[in-house]
C-alpha cells in the first residue's frame, strides 16, 4: 500500500461520511477530529518503505504513488509540515463544534485535506498549482451558504487563483525547456518572472488582494479563517519548497526583493484600510493582509532566520484565526457583521467578544499576544538594513490596533436605555463557547509570553530551506 | 445520414477555420448576452469546437477526454441555470427586453472588439513564447483567454463569472496542452474544469435561492 494514497484517501472517504451526517454536528465533529488525529499518528509514526506487521498481516507502506506517469511522494521532511496542516485542521474542526459552523464546513474541510496534501506530494512539484485551483473550487462550498449568501468572496478567490495558476504551470514548462538547453538563460529568466507573478497572485499580494477582504466579510467566519490560515499557509510552504528546490531562484536577489516589496504592498493596503473598517470581517481581512505582508517580508529577507520567522508567523496565525473564528462566528451569527449591530453587545456575549479581540489583536501583533514575538523578531532583523520596512510594518500594525480599539469601544458602549436594562444582561453563550474562548485567549497569551514553545516546531517545517539559505 | 467514418474524415475541416470562427462567436456571446438560454447554448458550442481544436495538439483519444469533460461541465451549468432561473436579471426586474440593445450591451460589444484585437495581436508569431502547433489553435486560445478575462472584469454574478473562468481556462488549456500533453495534466485540467463548474453552480444556486430570484424567474 502507498502511504500518500492512504493519507489522502482516508480524509476523502471520511468527508463523504461526514457529509451524510450533517444533521448531527457532534457526530461530524467526532468523525472529523478522529480522522485528523489518525492522520497525525500516521504521518508521525508510519514506517515508510519498510515491511510492518499490521493486524497479523505483512504490510509495506510505500513512499510513492504513481498516477498516469506522475508521482505523489512522501518525504521524511514532509512530516513536520503535514503535522502542522493536520493540527491546524484539528483546531478548526474542534472550533466548528463549539461555534456551530455551517453544515458543509466539516465535510468540505476534510475534503480539502487530500488536496492540501497533494500540493506537498506531487512531483514535479509545479503541478501543485493545479491542486491550488482545485482547492479554490472546493473551498467555495464552505465560503457561502444560505446564512452567508454573499458569494463575492468565494468567486473572487476562485478568479484570482485561476489567474495565478497558469503562470506557475508555464514556469514549470520553461524549466523543462531550460533542462533541454542549459546554456540558454532566457527560459530561466521567463520561469523566474512567471513564478514570481504566479506566486504574487495566489498569495494575494496587492493589487491581487481584494479576495482576502471579501472572503473575510462575506464568508462564515470559521471558513474564512480556515482559508486564510491553513490554505494560504500551504501556498506559502509551496513557495518555500520552490525556493528550496532551485538554486538559481534562491540566489536571485530580485526575486527576494519582489517578495519584500510585495509584502510591504500588502501591509500598506492593510494599513490604509484596517483602522476605518466598519465590520468585523473587514477588519480581520485587512489585519490578515498586514500579517501576511509581514510574513512575505520575513521570507524576502532570504536569510535562515527570516524563513524561520515566516514559519513562526504562519503557525501563530492559525491559533489567532481559530480563536477569532469562534468569537466572530457567535457574534456575526447572532448579530451580523456591521458595527452598528454590535454596539454595546459585549455584555451579552462577553466570551465571544474576548475571543474576537484576542484573536484579532494577536493577528495584529499586539505586545503580549501570540503574534507579537515573531513580528518583534522581524522588526529587529529589519532595523539594521531595512529601517523603512520596519517603520512601515509598525505603522500597519498600529492601524490594525486602532481598528480593534474601535471594535472594543463599540462592543462595550453603554446603551442609551441603560437604566431600564442594567449594564450586565448576563452571557447569552453556551458553556462550550465559553470554554473554547477562555482556552483560546489563554493559549494566545501563553504563546505570546513563551514563544519558544512553538518556534522549534515552526522552524522544523522549513528546515531544508533554512539549511540551504545558511 | 453520414456514418462515423465519414464524420471522422471531415473532422480536420471542422477543426480548422470553422472551429476558430465558432469559438470566437461563442466567446463573444458569453460576454455580451444576458439571457441564460443563450449563455448555455454558447457554452455547449464553445466546448464542442474547443474539443475539435484539441485534435491539433493532442491525440484524438485524449481530445475525447476534453470533449467529455466539456459535456459534463455543460450539463452542470445547464442544470444550475435551470435551478437559478433562465431569464436574465434585467428582464426579471422589468427593465429593457432581451432584444433591446442597451448601453450596457453596446459597451460590451465594443469591449469584445477591443479584446479580440488584443488577442489577434498576441497571436502573431513570436509575440508569446509558445511553440505554435497550429495557427488555428494559437488564435482561438488567445481569443478565449482575452474574452474570458474580459468577462471576468465585466461581471460579478456567479454564473457569468464562472463562464469567464471556464473560457479563460479553455484558452489556457489549449495553449498548455501544446507544451505539456501528459495524460495526467490533461486529466487534471479536465477535473479542474468540472470542479469549477460545480463551484459556480453551487454559488449561483445559493445566490438565487436566498434572493428569491429563482421563484420569480421561473414564472
Amino acid at each position: 500500500m502507498s502511504l500518500p494514497l492512504l493519507i489522502m484517501g482516508l480524509p476523502l472517504a471520511m468527508a463523504g461520511l461526514t457529509y451524510n451526517l450533517r444533521r448531527w454536528l457532534w457526530a461530524q465533529v467526532v468523525l472529523a477530529v478522529g480522522t485528523v488525529l489518525a492522520l497525525i499518528v500516521l504521518v508521525q509514526l508510519a514506517p515508510v518503505d519498510q515491511m510492518v506487521v499490521f493486524a497479523g498481516r505483512d504490510v509495506l507502506l510505500r513512499a510513492s504513488w504513481e498516477l498516469l506517469g506522475r508521482s505523489f511522494t512522501f518525504a521524511a521532511s514532509d512530516r513536520a509540515l503535514l503535522t502542522f496542516v493536520f493540527s491546524a485542521a484539528l483546531l478548526f474542526f474542534l472550533a466548528a463544534g463549539a461555534a456551530r459552523a455551517p453544515a458543509l464546513f466539516l465535510p468540505v474541510g476534510l475534503g480539502l485535506l487530500p488536496l492540501l496534501q497533494a500540493t506537498v506530494f506531487v512531483q514535479p512539484f509545479v503541478y501543485a498549482a493545479l491542486f491550488l485551483e482545485l482547492i479554490a473550487a472546493v473551498a467555495a462550498f464552505m465560503l457561502a451558504d444560505r446564512e452567508y449568501a454573499r458569494t463575492g468572496g468565494a468567486l473572487r478567490y476562485l478568479v484570482f487563483v485561476s489567474l495565478g495558476v497558469p503562470f506557475i504551470l508555464l514556469a514549470g514548462w520553461q524549466l523543462e525547456v531550460h533542462q533541454v538547453s542549459p546554456d540558454d538563460a532566457l527560459p530561466l529568466l521567463r520561469a523566474t518572472w512567471m513564478l514570481g507573478v504566479g506566486f504574487l497572485i495566489v498569495l494575494a499580494v496587492a493589487p491581487f488582494h481584494s479576495w482576502v477582504v471579501m472572503v473575510a466579510r462575506d464568508a462564515p467566519p470559521l471558513a474564512a479563517a480556515f482559508v486564510l490560515a491553513v490554505v494560504q499557509a500551504v501556498v506559502a510552504f509551496f513557495l518555500m519548497d520552490t525556493l528550496a528546490q532551485f538554486d538559481w531562484l534562491r540566489t536571485n536577489a530580485q526575486f527576494f526583493l519582489a517578495l519584500r516589496l510585495g509584502g510591504m504592498a500588502m501591509a500598506a493596503v492593510g494599513a490604509a484600510f484596517a483602522f476605518s473598517q466598519r465590520s468585523l470581517g473587514g477588519l480581520m481581512g485587512y489585519s490578515a493582509l498586514i500579517d501576511w505582508g509581514a510574513t512575505l517580508v520575513a521570507l524576502g529577507l532570504g536569510t535562515p532566520d527570516g524563513a524561520a520567522v515566516a514559519a513562526m508567523a504562519i503557525t501563530v496565525r492559525v491559533l489567532a484565526l481559530v480563536v477569532w473564528g469562534v468569537g466572530a462566528g457567535v457574534l456575526m451569527g447572532a448579530l451580523g457583521d456591521d458595527y452598528e449591530n454590535l454596539r454595546g453587545r459585549a455584555r451579552e456575549y462577553p466570551f465571544a467578544t474576548a475571543a474576537v479581540l484576542a484573536g484579532g489583536l494577536s493577528l495584529a501583533a499586539l505586545p503580549l499576544m501570540a503574534g507579537f514575538p515573531g513580528r518583534w523578531t522581524l522588526l529587529n532583523m529589519l532595523s539594521s538594513a531595512h529601517v523603512g520596512f520596519a517603520i512601515g510594518l509598525l505603522v500597519a500594525a498600529a492601524s490594525a490596533w486602532l481598528g480593534y480599539a474601535r471594535v472594543l469601544h463599540i462592543l462595550f458602549e453603554r446603551p442609551e436605555s441603560e437604566d431600564e436594562q442594567g449594564y450586565y444582561a448576563g452571557p447569552a453563550e453556551e458553556p462550550v463557547i465559553i470554554g473554547f474562548a477562555v482556552l483560546g485567549v489563554l493559549l494566545l497569551l501563553w504563546v505570546g509570553l513563551a514563544p519558544q514553545l512553538l518556534s522549534p516546531l515552526a522552524r522544523r517545517m522549513v528546515e531544508s530551506l533554512v539549511q540551504l539559505l545558511a | 445520414m453520414p456514418g462515423a467514418a465519414e464524420i471522422i474524415a471531415r473532422l480536420p475541416f471542422w477543426a480548422g477555420a470553422p472551429a476558430v470562427g465558432a469559438v470566437f462567436i461563442t466567446a463573444a456571446l458569453l460576454v455580451i448576452a444576458e439571457d441564460r438560454r443563450v449563455l448555455v447554448f454558447a457554452l455547449a458550442a464553445q466546448y464542442l469546437f474547443v474539443g475539435l481544436l484539441y485534435t491539433h495538439v493532442l491525440a484524438p483519444q485524449i481530445a475525447g477526454i476534453k470533449i467529455t469533460a466539456g459535456l459534463v461541465v455543460w450539463l452542470i451549468v445547464f442544470f444550475s441555470a435551470q435551478q437559478a432561473g433562465w431569464r436574465p436579471a434585467a428582464e426579471r426586474l422589468g427593465r429593457a427586453g432581451v432584444w433591446v440593445i442597451g448601453a450596457r450591451a453596446r459597451f460590451r460589444v465594443f469591449s469584445v472588439i477591443l479584446a479580440a484585437l488584443i488577442g489577434w495581436k498576441l497571436a502573431a508569431p513570436g509575440t508569446l513564447p509558445f511553440p505554435v502547433a497550429s495557427e488555428y489553435v494559437a488564435f482561438a486560445a488567445l481569443q478565449l483567454a482575452c474574452q474570458g478575462l474580459l468577462l471576468l472584469g465585466l461581471t460579478d454574478r456567479p454564473l457569468k463569472t464562472g463562464l469567464g473562468i471556464l473560457t479563460f481556462l479553455s484558452g489556457f488549456g489549449l495553449l498548455y496542452s501544446g507544451v505539456e500533453p501528459a495524460l495526467m495534466v490533461v486529466g487534471m485540467l479536465a477535473v479542474v474544469d468540472v470542479a469549477i463548474a460545480f463551484a459556480i453552480s453551487y454559488l449561483a444556486v445559493v445566490q438565487a435561492g436566498t434572493s428569491g430570484i429563482a421563484e420569480v424567474a421561473k414564472r
